[in-house]
């Protein structure tokens, strides 16, 4: 392997850096790294590559100018719009309803708090209208999603509904644009609604949606080890506490659920912990 | 502060130095402790600079490549004496204690 694959390889690795940072540094990173001239990329180095990029990438997430709240609140609605598409994909809603979901999230990832207003009112509203407006509004319309039945299943679209209108009260445009790739989570879903053998709600199902909680979860603990905001905890508090009231009403009937609960309850407290407990080393820059 | 970010600051303290430098200086005087990745040193770096603990002293380009050389600013300077100061404080409170041959507390 020469020295240019090497350099080729760390240059891939560059990106996990903010444009921000790669644009101030990143041809002098490139010239350290290759300073004496490696034959083959170095792991370390590599992994130094990703883990100060993340790093570097929370820090410029938690500096930017629109408050905490509102950074967590639009996080925490964009994760409950994101869980509402998943199960609208899994449960193969009209395709016109699917556009609703999708463009709900969409107008979240790009930041655009005025127009994600209408779509989480139609989406809440449609979602709570037999128990807003009764058993009969269930047959309104082929063109609206599906309702549930009790009000603490309803609790998530409260949440997407009031979070949207505080959003929108701000008037602000300062809300940050997310990255697409939030995007695939609704693709796994797509995968497990249409794959041969239909994975829908099934263990396989209930499994990937338990991973990719944890696996988001454990990187809100990580981004909040980083930058000490509480704006992580905050989006999820938004997403665990309405299941954890919903299995508190209605309590699992098997252990494994049980074990769930506490699971994503126990992350969320770590979170909430972690960004309330001094850094070590908080006098200085801790690098 | 940090341990690597110790060394980073230390390092600086002779004169500016780039980032290869820095890297070399800091794992020969830690004893070969602090092994910074290229890319956490600049993460450091960059941390630094907007804490104004150290500045661009000047920049060239060495076979096409930009290389600049950072230097400490005055509250860099003071912010690892004092950090020095604080751990020989520390380290005292230890090394009064034993006795240096063998490293056992006096009974």
């Amino acid at each position: 392997m020469s020295a240019v694959v090497a350099e080729r390889w760390y240059r891939v690795f560059l990106r996990a850096f903010p444009t921000r940072h790669r644009a101030e540094y990143g041809a002098e990173i490139l010239g350290t790294l290759m300073n004496d001239a490696p034959r083959r990329p170095s792991p370390r180095e590599t992994a130094g590559l990703v883990t100060a990029g993340l790093t570097a990438r929370t820090r410029e997430a938690a500096g930017r100018p629109v408050p905490w709240w509102a950074d967590g609140l639009h996080l925490g609605l964009l994760v409950a719009a994101l869980a509402n598409l998943s199960y609208n994909v899994s449960d193969r809603v009209s395709p016109w309803w699917l556009v609703v979901s999708a463009a709900l999230v969409v107008a979240l990832l790009r930041g655009r708090a005025l127009a994600a207003l209408p779509l989480a009112l139609l989406v809440a509203l449609s979602t709570g209208r037999v128990m807003l407006f009764g058993i009969e509004a269930a047959n309104w319309s082929p063109l609206l999603g599906p309702t549930y039945h009790n009000w603490v299943s309803l609790i998530p679209y409260g949440v997407l509904a009031g979070g949207a209108v505080v959003l929108a009260a701000r008037r602000s445009r300062d809300l940050r644009v997310r990255p697409w790739w939030w995007l695939a989570i609704p693709a796994l879903a797509l995968v497990l609604a249409w794959a041969p053998g239909d994975w829908r709600y099934g263990q396989l199902w209930q499994a990937t949606r338990a991973g990719t909680e944890g696996v988001v979860l454990l990187a809100g603990i990580a981004a909040t080890a980083v930058a000490r905001s509480p704006r992580w905890a905050l989006a999820a508090a938004l997403y665990v506490l309405p299941g954890v009231v919903s299995a508190l009403v209605y309590p699992p009937a098997n252990a494994q659920n049980i074990t769930y609960w506490l699971t994503l309850t126990a992350l969320l407290l770590t979170m909430a912990v972690t960004a309330w407990r001094p850094a070590a080393g908080s006098e200085g820059a801790g690098a | 502060m940090s341990e690597p970010t110790y060394f980073v600051l230390a390092a600086l303290l002779d004169g500016p130095s780039h980032g290869y430098g820095i890297i070399k200086r800091a794992e020969e005087q830690s004893g070969g402790r602090v092994r910074l990745a290229v890319g956490t040193l600049y993460g450091a770096l960059d941390r630094l600079a907007g804490d104004g603990l150290v500045a661009v002293d000047r920049e060239e380009t060495v076979q096409g490549r930009p290389r600049r050389y950072y230097r400490l600013t005055e509250d860099g300077r003071a912010a690892v004496v004092r950090e020095a100061a604080r751990m020989e404080q520390a380290a005292r409170v230890v090394t009064t204690r034993i006795t240096p041959a063998t490293g056992a507390a006096p009974a």
